[in-house]
Parts: structure tokens; sequence; C-alpha cells
């Protein structure tokens, strides 16, 4: 069981054990005698005591060096690295070959090198394929996720775990633009080793421990350069059984090796300023250790050198360089930031996006009320008013013309607003539900006029609301309720999270419809569409209604004002906090907030894009593919997913030809070259303590696992630092208790 | 008590250079802040009245106080003591000790010099014999002036070294001294005290006054040392390794044994011996030659049946 240091600079502290020894050397009293008039009354001592006393000094320093060495010690992190029992066995084993396939693992010579380990490992394992085999083999890439090229085992396949099944699998491993995520990659191998002792061992025994009679070896050759960016990517929430050893195997060499450095483009930022220009600004980042002099930035925009820079950036410093391009009328640019080829090619480049804010469409139904002086669509338009310099095209339309409306206009509004309705009618009803499932945006007021009977026969029960009616027969000004609750984490009340803006103490609310789940739905529990984003004072009876609520309807949304907005139900339209949350709400209801160009690799485009999921064709563009057709539904499904390539993603709707594209980048941090040291990689996912195990994705079985016999020899590596430390307290106690009671 | 601490600090004393000037600050200064003495002044002074006696010298009657009162009185004069003073300043290595800022040769070269600027104040003769083994320097007794100057300026030359040996010093100030003499020794008396106080008793039995001034550090008084130490004897250079917590207790009973039996001594043979450390003020040293004094004339006259006094 080898002792190592994950930090074993700070052993170089060891050295302070000296401080000890020369203090003593100085203070030696043997050193400086004094002369002292006259000796004639001093007794001589007895030789025994100076004896005794030498040696109680010579004991006191051995102490104070102890002290300091532990002190050293524990800020190197000694680790003991564990040794599992069945090594000792030299028995058959089951083998998991982790190959990182992270874009980092691109530097020169670094996957080449993977490889070749990989290959060693797999010759060095005797695995001919069959099930009774004594040893297995798979294999698993990983980067931001794992994905298995060769299974364990295989009902369909008799190669399944064979060397020459792995073997064939690795020649199909390729790099990937992806970042490193260890923890999901090391739990999904120990999902795999460990499904596999719970099919060896006892149906009885405690998933996730192997059987006693089962002493199959179970390790993890995890290849790899050992990111430190790896290790913060994923949250390990369980580590490995003590029963499955990690090997870890350094690809990565050191940073001080690196021939040339790496340089990047870590960041891009794309804004509109005036003359119809756009500033791009790019971040290049040195990860090296040496300067980097003479270097030249491009700015690329549709294959074609647009501007070049030069720049200049110390040793693992930063460096920003903008541009600016003329848009020319054009609704959307695309192009990247480019600088010249290093070790790490890959992240060199980073691409961005940028489109003319597009305005959004309103359309407000509401049925004329002359005989309100300030009706809620009055409040409403004058809210969203057109002519402001803001993204909001409105039209109005009454309710009886709304259906038509909106099977006529070839251009469907981006967001509905109903409000000051006499009452709802089955087809509008019906128009606005049809709406919002086809991905529609719905902000309904409910105004007084609206019978709770009719609203919850036509329109509620399809949203699992109900409506108990109005709170009150006529509202009267001296009597109100207050919000009492805000959702301030919500979008449309972001203006107000500071403590200075979110006062509602003056908004009264004089009369509402008490709108809550259908019975048998609990509120946030069985019915997880209904989001209350406001909720008002409660009443005597104790219940507290919603005042504003957020309802899933097929692909749309619906948010309702159970106040209707209109003065005789509340002030609010009259205040000024009624501006922000009305622009938000639309701004929420249109995904106007969810507008974002530049993506990440790994992530999901969700909100970038609603596709309807209608039969209409949208033709797509990946990075360095061809263009294919897709349908909505189709399109929707595929932007759902991971992103995997780096470059401009757009599609565009074959019929009105209005078209998207995001830019997707790679994760910057896994640029860095900061590594970390395997053995605390080991330590990382290795269990010290029983109750630290897991079967990790196969159930939590750590308490049920029998702590004995993990114990028995099988317990992983341990740090030690702790001990270290409590060494060192411990001895400096024992100094404080000595040092006084020592003759001197 | 705090008048004196306030009067002169030794250690600001021992920036002094010219010891002439140190002893003049030092008994000007010490003079001022006591009372007149009976033993201040010069030649014949005036003592006290009598009513006057058949036989009375009729030249001793004041006549000015007959003419107030209208009674006889004659006025009595106290002699003049005519003292013959000899300081004996030990020059031996162990007074070069000093765990302050002065050594117990510097306190004892202030002392000296102060007491000399004294007893020539007074008029009296004042001699200096320096020793450690062997004798250093001898300047008998004399009054003037310049023989003052000499003495003070021998004791700021005087460098202590060597050895002790204070018996045959004694011995041979006895052998030159004129009876009824004073004899003040200056020393830190770490040495066997026998043939010392055989001596001293030899000088007492001359009939001179003799005052011991014992010179100690703080730190022989209270051996305050907490590491072990290799000591070095200042006189023999023997060296003694010691750890001090163990071996206080028998160094503090030594020391004691050994001063005890010298002021035992002392006593026995009416021989006035007095203990000071060198963080002391100097005038407590000079007050106690004052008592001194003033006792020893009290007593030699009580035990001539009555002073000697001219009428």
């Amino acid at each position: 069981m080898p002792l190592v240091f994950l930090a074993p600079l700070f052993a170089a502290g060891a050295t302070l054990v000296v401080v000890p020894w020369l203090v003593h050397q100085i203070r030696r009293p043997e050193r400086e005698p004094m002369r002292f008039s006259s000796v004639m009354f001093i007794p001589k001592s007895d030789q025994r005591i100076i004896e005794r006393r030498r040696l109680q000094h010579l004991l006191l320093m051995a102490l104070r060096m102890a002290t300091f060495l532990m002190l050293a010690f524990a800020f190197s992190r000694p680790f003991l690295a564990g040794r599992l029992a069945s090594e000792e066995s030299g028995s058959a084993a089951d083998h998991v070959i982790m190959l990182d396939t992270s874009f980092s693992m691109g530097a020169e010579g670094r996957f080449e090198a993977a490889i070749e380990r990989a290959t060693e490992i797999i010759n060095g394992i005797n695995a001919p394929g069959a099930s009774d085999a004594s040893e297995r083999v798979a294999l698993l890439t990983f980067a931001s996720s794992p994905r298995v090229l060769a299974a364990l085992e295989a009902e369909d396949d008799v190669l399944a775990g064979s060397s020459e099944a792995a073997r064939a699998a690795l020649t199909g491993a390729s790099l990937s633009e992806e970042s490193t995520n260890y923890a999901s990659a090391i739990a999904r191998a120990g999902e795999i080793l460990a499904r596999n002792v719970d099919r060896d061992s006892d149906e009885a025994k405690p998933s996730g421990s192997p059987d006693a009679g089962d002493d199959r070896r179970r390790i993890i050759h995890v290849i790899s350069d050992f990111q430190s960016a790896g290790l913060s990517a994923g949250e390990i929430h369980r580590k490995l059984p003590p029963f499955i050893e990690l090997r870890p195997v350094d690809v990565g060499g050191h940073a001080s090796d690196e021939s040339g450095g790496n340089r990047s483009v870590v960041d891009i930022a794309v804004r509109e300023i005036a003359g119809d220009k756009l500033r791009i600004q790019a971040k290049i980042k040195n990860w090296s250790e040496s300067d980097s002099h003479d270097g030249r930035v491009r700015l690329i925009v549709g294959e074609k050198t647009v501007v070049e820079n030069e720049f200049a950036v110390g040793p693992r410093n930063a460096t920003q360089t903008s541009f600016e391009v003329e848009i020319q009328g054009r609704s959307r640019v695309e192009g990247r930031v480019e600088i010249g080829a290093d070790e790490l090619p890959i992240d060199d480049r980073r691409w961005f996006a940028w489109g003319a804010p597009r305005a959004r469409s309103v359309l407000l139904i509401a049925d004329p009320k002359p005989e309100v002086r300030w009706p809620a669509s009055w409040f409403l338009t004058h809210a969203i008013n057109p002519g402001a310099d803001l993204p909001w095209e409105t039209a109005t339309v009454g309710q009886k013309d709304f259906a038509a409306r909106l099977l006529n206009d070839p251009v469907r509004p981006d967001v509905v607003m109903a409000c000051d309705l006499k009452g709802m009618s089955e087809g509008a009803a019906t128009s606005l539900l049809d709406y919002a499932a086809g991905g529609g945006s719905v902000l309904l007021a409910l105004n007084s006029s609206f019978e709770a009977d009719a609203l919850n026969e036509r329109l509620l029960d399809d949203l699992s609301l109900r409506s108990e009616g109005l709170l009150r027969a006529g509202a009267s000004p001296r009597r109100f309720s207050l919000l009492s609750w805000l959702d301030l984490d919500h979008q449309i009340f972001a203006p107000f999270r500071g403590a200075q803006y979110n006062d509602f103490s003056q908004i009264r609310f004089y009369n509402y419809h008490r709108i809550g789940p259908t019975a048998g739905m609990a509120e946030g529990e069985g019915f997880a569409g209904m989001n209350v984003l406001a909720r008002l004072e409660g009443l005597q009876s104790g219940e507290k209604f919603p005042a504003i609520i957020e309802v899933a309807h097929g692909q749309g949304n619906f948010i309702i004002w159970t106040f209707g907005f209109e003065l005789a139900m509340t002030n609010l339209p009259k205040d000024v906090r009624s501006l922000p949350i009305v622009q938000q709400t639309l701004r929420h209801l249109t995904g106007a907030a969810d507008e974002r160009l530049h993506w990440v690799i790994g992530e999901t485009l969700h909100g970038a894009v609603r596709p309807s999921p209608s039969d209409d064709l949208w033709r797509l563009v990946e990075p360095g593919e061809a263009s294919r057709e897709l349908t909505g539904a189709e399109l929707a499904r595929f932007l759902a997913l991971p992103m995997r390539r780096s470059g401009i993603e757009s599609w565009s709707a074959a019929g009105d030809g209005v078209a998207s594209s995001v830019a997707i980048n790679l994760d910057s941090r896994e640029s860095d070259p900061q590594r970390v040291a395997p053995e605390e990689f080991v330590h990382r996912f290795m269990s010290v303590r029983p109750d630290e195990t897991s079967s990790l994705v196969a159930g939590d079985h750590s308490q049920e696992a029998d702590a004995e016999g993990l114990a028995e020899g099988l317990a992983g590596g341990r740090e030690l630092g702790r001990w270290f430390i409590g060494a060192m307290f411990a001895l400096l106690l024992v100094e404080c208790w000595y040092a006084p009671r020592l003759v001197r | 008590m705090q008048q004196t601490l306030q009067f002169i600090d030794p250690t600001q004393l021992a920036r002094i250079s010219d010891l002439h000037l140190l002893a003049r600050t030092v008994v000007e200064g010490f003079l001022s802040g006591m009372h007149r003495s009976p033993h201040a002044g010069a030649s014949i002074e005036f003592a006290q009245y009598r009513p006057y006696a058949q036989g009375d010298d009729l030249r001793f009657v004041d006549w000015k106080l007959y003419g107030r009162t209208d009674r006889l009185h004659v006025k009595q004069f106290q002699d003049e003591t005519n003292l013959r003073c000899t300081l004996l300043l030990d020059c031996s290595a162990s007074m070069d000790y000093g765990s302050g800022a002065l050594t117990k040769f510097k306190y004892a070269q202030m002392l000296v010099a102060a007491l000399a600027m004294i007893l020539r104040s007074q008029r009296d003769a004042v001699g200096l014999i320096a020793y450690h083994e062997k004798r250093v320097t001898h300047l008998p007794p004399r009054s003037d002036e310049l023989h003052l100057r000499r003495i003070l300026s021998e004791v700021q030359r005087l460098a202590p070294e060597r050895a002790t040996n204070t018996e045959s010093t004694l011995q041979f100030l006895g052998d030159v001294l004129k009876p009824r003499g004073m004899v003040i020794l200056v020393s830190d008396l770490l040495h066997p005290a026998d043939a010392m106080i055989d001596q001293l008793r030899s000088l007492r039995a001359r009939r001179h006054d003799v005052i011991v001034f014992q010179i100690s550090d703080r730190a022989e008084q209270t051996f305050p040392f907490e590491r072990s130490t290799t000591f070095i004897d200042a006189e023999s250079t023997s060296e003694l390794f010691a750890v001090p917590d163990l071996v206080r207790e028998q160094y503090l009973e030594n020391r004691s044994k050994h001063f005890d039996a010298i002021r035992r001594e002392c006593l026995a043979g009416e021989i006035d011996l007095k203990e000071f450390s060198t963080d002391e003020p100097l005038d407590r040293a000079l007050t106690f030659y004052f008592h001194h004094r003033s006792r020893a004339l009290m007593t030699s006259s009580a035990k001539r049946g009555r002073a000697r006094v001219r009428s």
C-alpha cells in the first residue's frame, strides 16, 4: 500500500524539521557558558540528572520536529493507495476501458497515445469471448457523456466482452468536440460492473457488493489527460464501491512539456452599434507558460476574411480584440473569429451569429365597452405602444372575429391577449385552446363579465382549472385584497427583485376570480402544468387564491390574470408598475427573452425555437453537414438533443423563409491545461468508508451493503491529511504539556 | 525613602565618567538633603550651655546671656574628632560581575569616591588601599584636597582582576595604621572568611572602627537563572555545569550560611557589616556610614564616662 503525496510540493516543507534542530543547537547550554562571580555556593549537579535532562531535551526536539513534519505532510495531502483483495488472488477480471475523447485529447499525439495504451491494455487481457471466460473487457468512450462502444456482455453477441470486440470497437473511437465530464462516465462504468456483480451474486445478497464466492476482479482503466475541468463538470454523487479498482492511465504529459503551448478564443460577444455596424469582441487566452507575440486573429464572415488584427498576450493571461462589420441591410450575420493554429487547433476559433431583432405580433381580443371609460384594452395597448421603440406589432380584433382571423391570417400571432371580453363564447374559447395547443401563447385577463360555469365549461376545464366565481358580487373600493406573495424568480417579476422595488402594498384588488386546480389535482403536486406566479392574501376562511397563473396547454401556454386588469377590479393599471409587468409578460410569452444566439456544445436549444408540430417542412443545416428537410415535430425533437458539433446551426421554415441560426462553440474550460494528479483522481472516485460506497446507478444499496465485507481488505485508497493534522495537534498538546515540565 | 530614591540612581551616576565630579555630585546632593549634623562643622563647635560652677573658666561664660537672664552660664564645645579613615577596595575579578547596568566594582568605585569626598569635607584624613591577591594601591590617610584628588584618580584607574586575598591586606593595614582610626572595607566577601574575620578583629583590638560594605549583585542574591548553564568562576576560571532549577535552593542556602557566619562574627567583634545591592541608591550606603559615625561617637563617649568636652 504505497503512500503518495497528491500535492508533493508541500512535502518540501518537511525540510522545516531543521528549524527545531537549529534552535536546539543554538540554544544548547553547553554552547553558552556564563561567567559568574563565584561558583563557591553552586553545588554540583548529579550527572544522571544532566543525562536525563539531555534526553528530555532530545525528546522535546523530536516532538517539535515531528510536529513540523506532520504539518508539512498534511499540506502535501498524503494518500494511501488502496489495494484490492482480489488483486492478490490473480483471479479472473472484468475490465472497463474508458477512453477520453474530449477535444483536449486532440493535442499533439495525445489521442494516438491513448489509443496505443488502450490497445496495450486490451492485448494484455485474455478475453476469448465466451461468457464464462476468465477475463472480459468493455470499451467506453466519454467526453461530456459516456458512450459504450463494446459491452461487457450481450445476449445476441457471443463476442461481447472479448478482446476482439473491444479491439474492433477501438478502431471506431474518434475525437469529439465535447468537454470532459468524468463523473457521468465513471458512474456509467461503475454501473456496468455493478450490474455484473448483481447478476453474478446471490439474489438474496444486497446489490452492489460482491458475492463471497465471486472473486472476479473489477477494474476500470481510465485513459485520459486528467484535466481539472473534467472533475468540476459533474457532481460526484457516489463513489465507486471498493471492490472496483480504478486505474488511471495518464496520457496528458505535463503542461510544462508542451512544446508550443495552447492559445484559444474563449469568448465572443456581438452587439449592434450606431451606423448599421456590428462590433464583435473576442477574448483570446494564452494557456501556456510563455509569452505569445505576433499572434494574428482574423474575423471570417461567410468563409471570407474580413479583418485581421495582431495580438500579444502574456503567459496564463488573456487579451481582447474587437472588429467592426457593416450590416448592409442584412438580417443575419454569421461567421467566426480565428487565430493561428497551435498544438490544439480545435479551440483556435469561435463562432458567432447575429440576427436583427424581429418584431413580435400581438393580437388583442377585446369587445367594445363604451360604458367603460378606461377599459383594460386601453391600458394594455398603451403599455405596448407600437409607436415606441418596442418590439411589438399590435392588432385588435373582436371576440366574434377572432376565430376567423386566426384561420385566415397567414402569419400566426406570437401572442394573443384577451381582455374586455363580454363572457367567453364557445368558438372563441375553442380557438384560444387550439391556438395554445399549437404552440401559441395567451394572456387572458378575466374581467367581471365572465360567468364561472360558462368559463369552466368552455375554457378552464381543458386547462385543469376551475373557477368558483367572483370573490364578491359588487366591488367596492373600501374592500380590497393585497398581494401576499410574488414569484420573484420568475421572469415576469425580474424587474422587482430589488428590495426597494417590490413594495406592492399600494396595489389593491377589489374583486377577482377565485380560481384553483380542478378537484383531485393538488396544486403543485399532481398537476405540474400549473404555476402560480402571484397570490392574493388569504380570506377569512384561510384560502389564498392566485392572482396570476401560468398553465401549459399543448405546445403553448396561458397566463391568466384573475383580476381582469380593469379599474373596477384593481388599481394596478393606474400604477406605474403595471408597465414592466405587461412588458415582461409579453416577453416571457413570446420567448423574446430566451433568444440566445450563442450556445455551448452539450447544451440543448430549448427555448431558442418553437417550431410548430405541424407537418410543415423545415430546412436544417448542421455544422459541417449538408442541409436536410424535417417536419416541425422532427425538428423540435432534434433541437431537444444536446449539440455535438461546433459551428453555425440554422433552420428555416420552408414556407415563409424566416430563418434562425445559432452559433455553437466549444466549452472553453476544456482548453485549460490545469491537470489533476492521477492519485487524486482515484481518491475522488474511490470510496474510503463503506458508507460512501454505492452501486452508483443501480440504486442506493450502500446502506444495505455488508460493511464488514467491504472493510475486509477491500478498502480503496484513503487520504490521510486529516490524520496528519490530528497527529500534529496531538503532538502540539503533548509538547505544551511536556515543555513546561521539562527541567531546564 | 522615596526622596532618597529620587536622589541618586546608581545607573545614572555611572554615566559620569569623572569620578571626582561623580563623588561631588553624590556628596553635595546627599548633604543638602540632610539635617544639620553635629559632625559637619569645622574646628570647635558649640554644644550646649551649663550653669556656671565654681572653678569654671570665666572665658567660657556667656556674658550676653547673663545680661538677658541675670544668671551665669558657661558654653560647652564639642571637640574635633581628627578621624583617620582608610578605605579598602576589593579589586578582585569577582567584583567585575553585574547582571544589571552596573558591576559590583563600578558600584564600589562610586561608593569609595563618595566616602572619600565626605570624609574630606569633614576635614578627616582619608587613605586608600586597593587590593586583590596583592596590594595594588596604598595611599596613607591625609586630609588635603590634593590627596583626595589623588585617591579619586587612583580609584578611577583601577580595574578588577585576579583572585582575592583580603586577610594579608588587613594584616598589612594593622601593621601600618596608627591606632584609633577607621577602616572601611568595600568587598563582595566572596572568599573564605575565617582569616579575614580574625584580621578584622585584630583591627578592632587596636581600637579601629571597622565598617564592612558588602557589595552584592541581585543575581547573586536570588540566582534567577532558568536555563542550564556552565558557570565559570570569575577568579579561578573553574567551570561548573548546573541546572538552576535544581541547584537554586542549595545555592541560596550555601550563600546564606557563608554570610550569616561572617555577620555573626562581625557582630561579635563589634564590626559593622551591611550588604548593598548594585541596584540600590548610593545614599543608602552613605546614610549607613553617618549613622555608624554617630553611634560610634556616642559609644566611645559612653565608654569614656563622659564626652570629650572642653569647657
